[in-house]
C-alpha cells in the first residue's frame, strides 16, 4: 500500500514533505536508502551559486562541498603527463658569499694534466687543491631511473692584478660541477688583467648529468686554479679579493633542475 | 484523493517507511531505489551510515569514487598537483649534450656581423652555419599561446699561430626553427701574449633567449654556429669540443671535449585553460 502511494506521487510529481526511509525504520536524510540504488538517468546537482539545476559535462567527477551543501560536478585539473617525455620534477636554487681563494703559491698540479685528469666521472680526490664552495654543497633526489640533472652555476671571479704591461698577466681556473664526488662537469676560464686595476668576469656554467641512479645525492661545486701567467695576484672566485668590489655583488649561485621520465606515480586519490 | 493522501502523509506519517525495493518510472526495480529518470540533489549526498549514524557528506573539495562492486562509493581527495587556468605552467622539457663540436670552421670568417629573424639556415648569404648535428630535435606545441626559452653553452677554443702575439676570432651561435633563425647572440674570444699558453685560449659561451606564442605543432630545432671574423687565417677555432691536434699520437693539446662540451635546453612554457 505505501509503496504504491509512493510511486503515484512520483509519478504525477506528488509532492511528499517528510523523511522516507527505504529499507530503514529511522530515515537520517530527507531520502535515506538503505542498499543499493541504481541511476538509470542523469543525476542533476543544484548549484548554489545561482540556484540551476546542473547535470555536469563529460568527463566531470561529482566533487563535495561539504557537509550542508550539495554536491558539485567539477573538471580535474590535472597535469599532462606523456610516456617517454621529460618533466621538471625536482628543482632548488642555493648561494653562498664565502666562495674560494687561492695566493700565487696554490696551483693545482692537475693544471699540467688537464685532458687526462678532466673526464666524465674523475674522483675529487683525484682533484689536487680544488676547494669547495661551501654553501653549494646541497642534496637532492632522483626519483627515476631516466633523468636529466640541469645545473647553472654562477659565480664571479676576481683577481687583484694592476693594470696590464706589455705582456698579459693572466690565470687559468678551472670549475668542477661534482655530483657523489664524481666530476659531471668542468669549465676552464681565463682572467686577465686589463688596463683597469682589480678586473672580475661574471663565470656562468652549465652542466648535465643523465641517468643518475634512484635516491639521494650531493651536488658540490669545486674550484681550483690552474695556472698562471706573468702574475703573483690572489685569485677569487665568488668572493673579492679587492674592495673595488664586495662579496655581495661576487658572491655564487647554484641551480639544480632534476628533469625525469616519471615513473613513480602516486595514485590520484588518498 | 490526493489532497487526503498528502494531508495524511503530512499530519499521520513525518516518517516514510518503505521495506520493499523501490523503482521509479520502472516495473522491476534493480536495486533498493532505482530511478528510470533524472535524479536532482538539492542538498549534501551522504554516503554509508547506519539507522544510527548519519552518512558521510564529504569534505569539500573531495570526489565521489567507486569502490567497485558490492561496496557503496566513498568522498575521496585528489592526490594532485594544483594547476590553476590561466597561468602560464612549464608542460615539457627537451635536453641534449655533445662532444662532437664544430672543428670544420673556414679559415676566414663569413664577415655577416648582422642576423635577422627569420634568416634561412641555408642561405650563405646571411652566413655560413654549421650545425651541431646532436642537438637537433624535433619538438611539439599544443597551445599557440606560449613561451619557448632556450638556453645553450658550449665550450669554445682557439690557437693563435703566434703564441706571443693576441688574436681573436668573432662568432655567433643561434638556435634555428624550422631551419630559420630565431635566437642568436654574437660573442668574441681572444688569445694572451703569454707564450706559456702556446696561443691557446678556451672560452664559454652561453645564449639564454625566449621565443613567444609559437604556433602549435611540431617543429624542427637546431643549434647552429659560424665564425664572422678571425684576425688571423691560420687561427685554430673549435666549438663544442677542443681543437684537433695536428698529431693525434702526441696532442699537445692541454684541454679535451668533456671540458668544451655543448649543453642545450627548451622549456616549453604554455597557458593553461580548461
Amino acid at each position: 500500500m505505501k509503496k504504491i502511494i509512493l510511486l503515484t506521487a512520483v509519478v504525477t510529481g506528488y509532492l511528499i514533505s517528510a523523511q522516507i526511509g527505504i529499507k530503514t525504520e529511522s530515515p537520517k536524510a530527507v531520502l535515506d536508502v538503505n542498499g543499493d540504488m541504481n541511476l538509470r538517468g542523469k543525476l542533476s546537482v543544484l548549484n548554489t551559486s545561482n540556484q540551476t539545476i546542473t547535470e555536469g559535462t563529460n568527463d566531470q567527477v561529482l566533487v563535495s562541498q561539504g557537509e550542508g551543501y550539495p554536491p558539485i560536478w567539477k573538471s580535474l585539473r590535472i597535469p599532462d603527463y606523456e610516456q617517454n617525455k621529460f618533466f621538471l620534477i625536482y628543482n632548488n636554487s642555493f648561494s653562498d658569499r664565502v666562495g674560494v681563494k687561492f695566493t700565487s703559491a696554490e696551483h693545482s698540479t692537475n693544471g699540467s694534466t688537464i685532458s687526462s685528469s678532466f673526464v666524465k666521472n674523475a674522483n675529487f680526490s683525484s682533484m689536487n687543491l680544488f676547494k669547495k664552495i661551501p654553501s653549494l654543497s646541497q642534496q637532492f633526489e632522483a626519483y627515476s631511473q631516466q633523468s636529466k640533472v640541469y645545473f647553472q652555476f654562477e659565480t664571479v671571479v676576481h683577481a687583484d692584478f694592476l693594470p696590464v704591461g706589455n705582456t698579459d698577466s693572466s690565470i687559468d681556473y678551472g670549475c668542477g660541477i661534482f655530483i657523489d664526488d664524481k666530476l659531471a662537469n668542468m669549465r676552464l676560464g681565463n682572467i686577465k688583467a686589463s688596463s683597469a686595476s682589480y678586473p672580475f668576469i661574471t663565470h656562468n656554467q652549465i652542466g648535465m648529468i643523465d641517468n643518475l641512479a634512484k635516491g639521494s645525492h650531493t651536488i658540490s661545486i669545486a674550484c681550483a686554479r690552474l695556472k698562471s701567467y706573468n702574475t703573483t695576484s690572489t685569485l677569487g672566485i665568488g668572493i673579492n679579493v679587492a674592495t673595488n668590489i664586495d662579496s655581495f655583488i661576487s658572491q655564487s649561485s647554484l641551480r639544480v633542475d632534476v628533469y625525469e621520465v616519471p615513473q613513480v606515480f602516486n595514485t590520484i586519490i588518498n | 484523493m490526493k489532497k487526503n493522501i498528502y494531508n495524511l502523509l503530512m499530519i499521520m506519517i513525518p516518517i516514510l517507511y518503505i521495506n520493499a525495493q523501490v523503482g521509479i518510472k520502472t516495473a522491476s526495480p534493480n536495486a533498493v531505489l532505482d530511478i528510470n529518470g533524472t535524479t536532482t540533489l538539492r542538498k549534501e549526498l551522504r554516503l554509508g551510515g547506519t539507522s544510527s549514524t548519519v552518512g558521510n557528506p564529504g569534505l569539500n573539495g573531495q570526489v565521489l569514487v567507486s569502490q567497485g562492486e558490492g561496496q557503496p562509493p566513498t568522498w575521496k581527495s585528489l592526490n594532485v598537483p594544483l594547476v590553476e587556468t590561466g597561468q602560464y605552467k612549464l608542460t615539457n622539457s627537451y635536453l641534449f649534450s655533445d662532444q662532437a663540436g664544430i672543428t670544420n670552421f673556414p679559415n676566414n670568417g663569413d664577415g655577416v656581423y648582422k642576423s635577422n629573424t627569420g634568416d634561412d639556415i641555408n642561405i650563405t648569404a646571411t652566413g655560413k652555419w654549421i650545425k651541431l648535428e646532436a642537438l637537433s630535435s624535433s619538438i611539439e606545441i599544443k597551445n599557440s599561446n606560449n613561451r619557448i626559452t632556450y638556453q645553450f653553452q658550449t665550450g669554445v677554443e682557439m690557437q693563435a699561430p703566434n703564441s706571443s702575439v693576441i688574436q681573436s676570432v668573432t662568432f655567433t651561435c643561434g638556435v634555428f626553427r624550422n631551419e630559420k633563425l630565431v635566437a642568436v647572440r654574437p660573442d668574441k674570444i681572444s688569445t694572451n701574449n703569454n707564450t706559456e699558453k702556446n696561443g691557446l685560449q678556451d672560452y664559454i659561451f652561453t645564449l639564454n633567449y625566449t621565443e613567444q606564442n609559437v604556433p602549435a605543432g611540431l617543429h624542427e630545432i637546431s643549434v647552429a654556429c659560424r665564425k664572422i671574423n678571425s684576425t688571423n687565417e691560420s687561427s685554430k677555432f673549435a666549438i663544442g669540443r677542443n681543437i684537433p691536434p695536428a698529431d693525434p699520437s702526441s696532442p699537445s693539446n692541454p684541454s679535451n671535449p668533456f671540458i668544451l662540451e655543448s649543453e642545450f635546453k627548451m622549456d616549453i612554457i604554455e597557458f593553461i585553460t580548461y
